[in-house]
């Protein structure tokens, strides 16, 4: 057998000649280095992208950049996975935590930690400081150890939107813990802009909206106080929430029965029950009066582009459980290095991807895109409050108060929750985890008769045996 | 809801037509049957031949109109999305038909600006040069398919040699294969192997091949009889030139279907491009749609979508009115002769 | 036929097949190769190419007790044994019917092949528009007559489920909501499939010579009779090729799954109910770095019932098809 496939893979090095490389890039005409950066970033993005890469080439005159977009993020992983088989990955890319942790099954991933310490190139201290927390423990969750395999670049979390007009004539306080959502939930049940709602779509109308039922269960489950996903003492990782530790499974039960009960009440439900795509869809036809949903998405849940009654969108914290331990979800991508045969290859890489999370680079991606800055400094600088405050720099260097937008406002709120960002640790298959996350949520509030626990065993049985 | 009880209506209205005018002429026939034959009750008779042929033709048309509304949803959803807002498209109640014509869904598509990706002052990114690559690309594999499946059904009906049901056997088989499992595999080989990424023949190569044409096109020369080959063996013509002077006219309605199947295919095609190509002068029409399809924030614009499917579309549909003759017999031979 | 000596035909038929050979060769059987071989290599890791041992350890976790797989086995042989019949016999309904009529048969024949060259998104935008849970279509018009609300795709609460009475809702499989979403889903495929069936099949009947017509209709057969006896034998070598390639179609379907339930095949507060046997290897080659060995013999086990029944075919079809 081993035969047959040497054979043939003679044929195909007779027809094409041999070539061997472990990384794309490589030396380019001028005798530069090139180095290629994979992602999945759409054309407007791409732009502000080009602009880190002229700056990076006119910083390191012996460095070129090779951007390559896939387009879409499973394009993108699917190209990885092929090029690491085929001992072509690029030299560094945008990852998500589940793509770093099947790239490291690849074996293909350089730790960040080489060139982190390094006393030329590496960062300091006090630049490592400069990260949000919550952004930058994302990139040491992929071993015991706490090894570094990435770095935070584009951003966002959840945020609650609320029905700012409704709120306002009721005189209503917006609420800070899940006990406070509750009540203006059953408040909101005695009003004449909930009867309406109901008319127009009977059955259909609650409080507020989760959009989305896999970070719903990983955020209550964090808020509950029990552990999502770990590593065990055998390094292997562990699912703790789905049934691999009792505690644990106790404990996210106790949320997700909370849930329901009120789901059941008709105070708080998913996207799925206002049936919508999206619970932005139903907050703007006022079948809910809040909703939780990506920071990203704020123009998505303004009450101006309503088909309906149009009114003002207010934006908060996600609510809590307990105020003292509060837990919000971060999400997005991460800049990861791969492994390179040539040296300097790596080292550009490596300088490169430095470069793209400085001050300068993150404060022009969060100048224009929706994403948050990735850095203290880039948040206390004067331009990106100017930004988020609407306020506009005239040429004299005068700052004239402007309008905050939604998606300014967004940004603000976001912020505001960011000491309370949890991570979960990647392995190999944790990418399970999400798609089981979702599924039991559905069950549990949609299914036909199923009950809590029968929905974590089913959950549990499918990791394991499938 | 009120444009499909329109829809109904419309159709019925027509099957009432038409079912007249076919009324009048079995009238006159039946008048012409009359005046020859002498039978006892025949207007009894008559008529209720008559009754039963008119609710056969009403079934008829109300089976194949119901059908085709059916049918042609799909189409019509695509067409009204493309022109409603986003504000519309999610809307809890689908709306069907738009309140206002959003035509900005096509402006944004053609407007070739939305293509571009300005580096300090050089454009690097351009509609005109993804319709270029689509065309390439799509010529030269249409092209190469059509040389390799008339060689192949060639030898798989005229030549009789050992081994050729074996391998003809092993060429079906392969159908039964998901291509899910080969796109991993293939990637290596022209990509590690073949050095193939930003080139076209990286496109091209892998998709010169279609066991499925080949069978269909096996099916259409298998009818050609065997006479016409001795005649033209008696006149001197060798293999070669049968084939090409006989056989491919003959076959002339396939070829043209396969031609129009492979360039539909070649058009909507996207993981593949996008996986052995970096460059964006490199990339196919597809791929640059699908740049349009997110707004900056990553939520999908639906309408805009449908705007790109359906430009896409519109030449694809153009070319299937006008040919729609060869397409349908084209298609139809395959079946001949299981 | 091409006359010839046996070595020179030999010769000849390979030059004419070469090209298709050597493309088929690099592109097909190698990669095919490839995966029977991983089907067999234990914790096949294809990224380093590294694997513990030889073995079927692939083959014997596909078919452990409480794997998905065997749902998906289900799924995909109901699939192949009630849509095939189903939608070669609507086409056959749709082909007759247009070839009895001369008025706007051209204007049928083009609507009906339109499916065929629309955008796969845009379908399956109008399938959840149709079958919706909530406000969708089909729900619209069924309340409009006083009915329930049908839980077609499953995640409202407030509709009921076909099959309530009758199906145990506990079943491992055959839920209620599993027969109301494969409803949906196979409605889907049946529709996908029309366009290329009812051309294949109206284009024959338009080769039938009209003398087998006329002669039965001088003996005053009924028009039953007639389609049994003269229109489905005379088809009976185009309803088998259809047959074959439709049976190998419906054993892969997978795409169409995904367009209606979403990348985790189940119709909402579900698992996995719609899963389909391509649908498990397509999640294996993605899912992790070494799963790709349960895909690589889901495959060889697809690959194999597929041949079984493309066999039992061929043997029917020798006693059954006219020529």
């Amino acid at each position: 057998m081993k035969k047959l496939n040497k054979i043939a893979m003679f044929l195909l090095l007779v027809i094409c000649g041999v070539g061997f490389t472990a990384c794309g890039g490589g030396k380019d005409n001028d005798g530069k280095i090139e180095i290629e950066y994979w992602h999945a970033n759409g054309a407007a993005l791409t732009t502000v992208l080009e602009e880190i890469k002229t700056d990076f080439e006119a910083k390191n005159s012996n460095y070129t950049v090779k951007l390559v977009s896939y387009g879409d993020y499973d394009t993108l992983r699917d190209t990885i996975t092929s090029a690491i088989a085929g001992g072509i990955a690029p030299t560094a890319a945008q990852t998500y935590p589940d793509h770093i942790s099947l790239y490291l099954e690849g074996e293909a991933l350089q730790s960040l930690d080489k060139y982190i310490n390094d006393p030329t190139y590496g960062m300091s201290a006090a630049e490592q400081a400069q990260f949000i927390e919550g952004f930058w423990a994302e990139g040491v969750i992929y071993d015991q150890a706490g090894t570094r395999y990435g770095m935070p670049f584009n951003k966002s979390t959840e945020l609650m939107y609320y029905n700012a007009d409704i709120f306002a004539k009721y005189e209503w306080d917006v609420p800070q813990t899940w006990d406070e959502v509750i009540e203006i939930c059953e408040k909101f049940k005695q009003t004449e802009e909930y009867a309406q709602a109901n008319t127009a779509n009977p059955g259909k109308v609650f409080g507020l909206g989760y959009d989305s039922e896999a970070n719903l269960f990983i955020t209550f489950t964090q808020q509950y106080g029990a552990v999502y996903t770990s590593f065990g003492a055998d390094g292997k990782g562990v699912y703790n929430a789905f049934g691999g530790v009792d505690e644990d499974v106790l404990k996210s039960k106790e949320a997700m029965t909370w849930y329901k009960d009120q789901f059941v009440k008709g105070n708080i439900a998913t996207s799925t029950a206002f049936g919508t795509d999206y619970c932005s869809d139903a907050f703007k036809a006022g079948q809910c009066i809040m909703t939780i949903g990506s920071s990203a998405g704020a123009t998505y849940n303004d009450g101006q582009q309503s088909a309906g009654v149009k009114f003002t969108t207010g934006v908060a914290a996600v609510p809590q459980k307990d105020l003292e331990n509060g837990q919000v979800i971060q999400q997005g991508t991460n800049v990861s290095l791969f492994k390179c045969a040539n040296a300097d290859e790596e080292l550009g890489g490596w300088l490169w991807l430095k470069h793209m999370v400085s001050y300068e680079s993150a404060l022009k991606w969060a100048l224009e895109t929706s994403y948050f800055p990735i850095r203290k400094d880039v948040l206390a600088s004067e331009e990106y409050q100017n930004h988020i405050k609407g306020n506009i720099v005239a040429d004299d260097g005068s700052v004239v108060q402007g309008v905050q937008t939604l998606a300014a406002k967004a940004k603000e709120a976001g912020l505001a929750q960011s000491d309370w960002f949890y991570t979960n640790v990647a392995f190999p298959g944790s990418s399970k985890a999400r798609d089981n996350a979702e599924t039991i949520v559905q069950q549990i509030l949609y299914g036909e008769g199923v009950s809590v626990d029968a929905a974590y065993t089913a959950a549990y049985n499918s990791i394991m045996n499938d | 809801m009120g444009i499909i009880i329109l829809l109904l209506f419309v159709a019925f209205v027509v099957c009432m037509l038409v079912l007249k005018k076919t009324n009048v002429a079995y009238e006159n026939f039946q008048r012409c049957k009359r005046g020859n034959v002498y039978i006892e009750n025949a207007d009894e008779l008559i008529r209720r031949e008559k009754i039963v042929k008119v609710v056969r033709y009403i079934i008829c048309y109300a089976f194949l109109a119901a059908l085709a509304l059916f049918m042609i949803l799909p189409f019509y959803w695509m067409i009204i999305t493309s022109l409603k807002t986003e504000v519309e498209i999610s809307l809890v109640k689908p709306t069907f038909f738009p309140k206002e014509f959003a035509w900005e869904n096509y402006k944004y598509i053609l407007n070739i600006k939305n293509y571009q990706i300005e580096t300090s002052g050089s454009i690097r990114f351009n509609l005109w040069r993804l319709m270029y690559n689509t065309l390439v690309v799509g010529f030269f594999s249409t092209l190469g398919t059509l040389v390799t499946t008339v060689m192949a059904a060639f030898a798989f009906s005229r030549i009789k040699f050992a081994g050729r049901e074996i391998i003809f056997t092993l060429f079906l088989a392969t159908m039964m294969i998901p291509g899910e499992m080969m796109v991993i595999s293939n990637y290596i080989t022209v990509v590690k192997y073949m050095r193939g990424i930003d080139t076209y023949w990286s496109m091209i190569v892998p998709f010169l091949i279609s066991v499925y044409y080949i069978y269909l096109l096996r099916q259409n020369f298998k009818q050609i009889p065997d006479e016409l080959y001795y005649a033209a063996k008696v006149d001197g013509t060798s293999n070669f030139k049968y084939l090409l002077k006989i056989m491919i006219p003959i076959a002339m309605p396939t070829l043209i279907t396969i031609t129009i199947l492979k360039l539909m295919g070649s058009w909507n095609a996207y993981v593949w491009p996008t996986m052995v190509t970096q460059s964006e002068d490199m990339r196919l029409i597809s791929n640059g749609l699908r740049n349009s399809f997110s707004d900056s924030e990553g939520r999908s614009t639906q309408g805009r979508q449908m705007a790109a499917a359906t430009a896409v579309l519109a030449p694809l549909l153009i070319m299937f009115i006008f040919l729609r003759r060869y397409i349908m017999r084209g298609v139809s031979r395959s079946g001949i002769k299981g | 036929m091409v006359e010839g000596k046996k070595s020179v035909n030999f010769l000849r038929g390979i030059l004419y097949l070469s090209p298709a050979l050597i493309l088929m060769a690099i592109f097909t059987f190698y990669p095919l190769f490839n995966t029977f071989i991983i089907s067999f290599k234990e914790e096949y890791n294809y990224m380093t190419g590294k694997y513990a041992e030889w073995g079927f350890a692939n083959y014997a976790k596909l078919f452990a007790s409480g794997n998905i797989f065997r749902t998906c086995l289900v799924n995909t042989l109901v699939i192949v044994f009630v849509s095939v019949p189903l939608s070669i016999g609507l086409s056959l309904l749709i082909a007759v019917a247009l070839n009895s009529i001369k008025p706007l048969q051209k204007f049928f024949q083009t609507i009906f092949f339109l499916p065929y060259v629309t955008n796969t998104i845009a379908i399956g935008m109008v399938f959840s528009v149709i079958f919706e849970s909530h406000q969708g279509l089909a729900n619209a018009i069924i309340t409009e007559f006083g009915g329930n609300m049908i839980n077609w795709l499953g995640g409202n609460i407030q509709a009921t489920t076909i099959g309530k009475g009758f199906l145990d809702p506990n079943n491992a499989i055959f839920t209620p909501q599993w027969l109301t979403s494969m409803i949906v889903l196979m409605v889907y495929i049946i529709w996908n499939s029309l366009p290329f069936k009812i051309l294949i099949l109206l284009s024959a009947l338009q080769g039938i010579d009209r003398q087998y017509y006329q002669a039965a209709q001088v003996d005053g057969t009924s028009k039953l009779r007639i389609f049994s006896k003269i229109t489905v034998p005379l088809l009976s070598p185009q309803i088998f090729y259809l047959l074959i390639t439709s049976f190998i179609g419906a054993f892969k379907e997978y795409t169409s799954v995904v367009a209606i339930f979403g990348n985790n095949a189940q119709s909402v507060g579900q698992r996995n109910n719609m899963a389909t046997v391509v649908w498990y290897i397509y999640k294996k080659t993605k899912e992790g770095g070494t799963t790709m060995g349960y895909a690589a013999a889901g495959a060889v086990v697809l690959f194999v019932i597929i041949m079984f029944f493309t066999l039992i075919n061929s043997i029917i079809s020798k006693k059954r098809v006219h020529y």
